[in-house]
């Protein structure tokens, strides 16, 4: 009988114990309403480039709230600093609107979208092309159409997974 | 001649007790640029945004989400974040990252080919827990920031409006006491939209032409 009492004492206490040993708030399950909330800045490793501009650093703001369906509103933007292959300035402009958003089991968040790209060279904006983002605490992926830019680490300001 | 006087003495008195009622120096107004003092703090809407604002010789990027909390029944609660990062060395502090207290809304009633416009001011607590602001040493710490924006196209740069203002008053309601300025103004890129609802997905990105630009 004693035996009975302090086994299920014990079991009581793993449960308690276990309890309470959760974090104070969870990570952030797939399909339910999230909020990505970013600004920030980033350098790029050397040798990053896009459709032969050299990158040297970029910077983004994104404000995307997601719903448990897996559809989502809101905005993207990402400029990209660089040279041109005859080493001039220039700057990329990425404008996306986000129609879809999930919060992965690891954290990230993966957004998809359209987007325009304005090049920045004087030729004219391209519009309507397919934008897929993954966004971490600690960098953002982008890509537009086929194209993959390259990872900008960040190394300031904030990214925010409500 | 003795009653005219004691009249006289008597309006001089009420003439300087005006002046120095009006003298009395009134508490500082949030003003900023476009944003009118009062809108609606019972109307249902979100508010997003991403993208950049020139702040004179520097650039700032900003991102931002304002909803209803669920089983809103008015007084301008909203959950959400506002960051904004200044991209140079200021005096004070370039952070601001803080979650979303108050908003007050309006939708407009011509909205743009994908549905959305109007404008909001946005509430962010300085004081929570992991939030960011600037510095106002010596002066009292700032206990809350004011954004205020305007959705007017969906091209966003040249047409939205992005400000944020520094306040020492709580983020329990619009800051009326903010001593530390403003910054932000139209949008130099990206977008704000301002709707009903975040149910549904966001509509198409917009295809009106953009003017190409090189920048900064």
């Amino acid at each position: 009988m004693l035996k009975l009492i302090l086994s299920s004492c014990a079991a009581i206490a793993l449960i308690v114990a276990l309890a309470l040993n959760q974090p104070a708030q969870q990570a952030n399950a797939v399909g339910t309403p999230n909020m990505l909330t970013a600004g920030g800045a980033g350098v790029f490793p050397a040798g990053a480039t896009f459709s032969g501009v050299q990158l040297a650093g970029g910077t983004f703001g994104i404000g995307v709230q997601t719903n448990s369906d897996g559809t989502a509103k809101g905005d993207l933007e990402l400029q990209l600093n660089g040279n041109s292959p005859i080493g001039l300035s220039q700057w990329i402009t990425v404008t996306g609107w986000i129609t879809d958003g999930t919060v992965n089991t690891d954290g990230t968040m993966t957004l998809n979208g359209t987007c325009t790209v304005d090049m920045g060279d004087g030729t004219p904006p391209i519009g309507g092309l397919s934008l897929v983002a993954s966004v971490s605490l600690t960098a953002v992926t982008v890509t537009v159409g086929s194209q993959v830019i390259p990872t900008l680490p960040k190394s300031d300001g904030w990214v925010f997974i409500d | 001649m003795r009653f005219t006087k004691t009249r006289a003495m008597f309006s001089l008195a009420a003439t300087l007790a005006l002046i120095a009622t009006l003298a009395v120096p009134l508490p500082a107004q949030a003003t900023p640029g476009r944003s009118p003092n009062a809108l609606p703090t019972d109307t249902v809407g979100i508010a997003t945004g991403g993208g950049t604002v020139a702040l004179g010789s520097i650039v700032a990027s900003f991102g931002l989400n304002a909803k209803r909390p669920a089983n809103f029944t008015g007084g301008g609660a909203a959950t959400g974040r506002i960051n904004f990062t200044k991209h140079a060395n200021v005096l004070g502090g370039r952070h601001v990252n803080v979650p979303v207290t108050f908003m007050s809304i309006v939708l407009t009633t011509t909205p743009t080919p994908n549905g959305t416009g109007g404008n909001a001011q946005i509430v962010g607590d300085c004081q929570a827990q992991g939030a960011e602001c600037p510095s106002n040493a010596p002066g009292p710490a700032f206990k809350s920031v004011l954004v205020y924006v305007e959705d007017n196209a969906d091209s966003g740069a040249g047409s939205d409006f992005f400000q944020i203002t520094y306040c020492t008053d709580p983020a329990t309601a619009i800051p009326l006491t903010c001593p530390g300025g403003t910054d932000g103004g139209t949008l130099r890129s990206g977008n704000i939209q301002i709707r009903a609802n975040s149910g549904g997905s966001g509509g198409s990105a917009p295809m009106a032409p953009i003017t190409a630009r090189r920048l900064p």
